[in-house]
């Protein structure tokens, strides 16, 4: 069982997130213009129910659809170590042409 | 690695290092490519070497600058779409391991190969449905809307995330959905004024 706090987080993760349709006094296949406002009201109602719809889904295949906790964990970590690993290699080799730089100028 | 600084509800401090706000996407995004994969690939051991390729493919864009680290989201979103279509011409056809799926395409095979993974969340998506037209609805949307609906609330991505798996830009995004739902609306209209 997750803690609360990481199963908000996965929650909040899953959550979709409201985008803006476009106008809906344009007509509706010539509009190409990018909108931030509201869903149409008049698509609301599909909008809603398709939202209800995909979370039911989304919960239905969590089973199969979810990383093993020994997957992600470990990918994570190996992940972290490489990136950390690059960052530590490239500070060294900084360093290193930077001392080289300064013995060949003396 | 601080333990406490991972899976917290916070956003991540202007303060944290790189390799903790790496950890931090790493443990947001896993999750979410996995399940992404996982509804378009059968195989749960495909989808786990395919989730682990795009990470792969993520850390090596940091390594060589070519992807701004704000950027990175919406990368690893491209490169799991270009996964899943790879392994569905692989599927498809023999393709030599390390050679490129996509060289060897006849004319139509992305079609069918992306219609693959299309199908498998589309039919997830639609056992959800309870209204028999809308279900009908979704089923009968051109393949470019029935991607965005499924994308959007199946898969529940918006903004730029949606932008980069569809290919368009972000601004043209609810454009996009709004057609299909004008679609899908046109279409159970229609379905009811012919029953009438």
């Amino acid at each position: 069982v997750l803690p609360d706090a990481r199963r908000r987080h996965w929650v909040e993760v899953a959550r979709i997130r409201p985008i803006g349709p476009p106008d809906g006094a344009a007509p509706e296949e010539d509009d190409d213009r990018p909108h931030a406002g509201p869903m149409d009201a008049d698509l609301a109602p599909l909008d809603a129910e398709l939202s209800r719809a995909g979370s039911r889904a989304r919960e239905a295949h969590r089973s199969r659809t979810e990383p093993t906790r020994f997957f992600a964990a470990r990918l994570q970590a190996r992940l972290v170590r490489d990136f950390e690993a690059d960052r530590a290699r490239a500070e060294a080799e900084a360093t290193d042409g930077g001392a080289a730089g300064l013995i060949s100028s003396r | 690695m601080p333990s406490e600084l991972i899976g917290s509800d916070a956003p991540p401090p202007t303060g944290w290092s790189a390799a903790v706000r790496f950890a931090r996407l790493c443990e947001d995004e896993i999750p979410r490519i996995h399940a992404f994969v996982a509804r378009r690939v059968a195989d749960r051991t495909a989808v786990e070497e395919l989730t682990t390729t795009v990470f792969d493919r993520a850390l090596a864009v940091l390594r060589d600058g070519s992807v701004a680290p704000e950027a990175l989201t919406m990368f690893i979103y491209r490169v799991a779409t270009s996964a899943v279509l790879d392994h569905a011409r692989r599927e498809r056809q023999a393709i030599p391991r390390g050679a490129r799926a996509a060289d060897f395409d006849h004319p139509g095979d992305r079609e069918r190969a992306q219609q693959i993974g299309d199908e498998r969340a589309t039919r997830a998506f639609e056992a959800s449905l309870d209204r028999d037209a809308l279900r009908r609805a979704v089923a009968d949307l051109p393949p470019d809307h029935q991607r965005a609906v499924i994308l959007r609330y199946f898969d529940g991505l918006a903004g730029d995330e949606l932008a980069a798996v569809l290919g368009c830009e972000p601004e043209a995004v609810a454009v996009q959905v709004h057609r299909a739902l004008r679609s899908l609306r046109g279409s159970m209209e229609r379905e009811a004024a012919g029953a009438a």
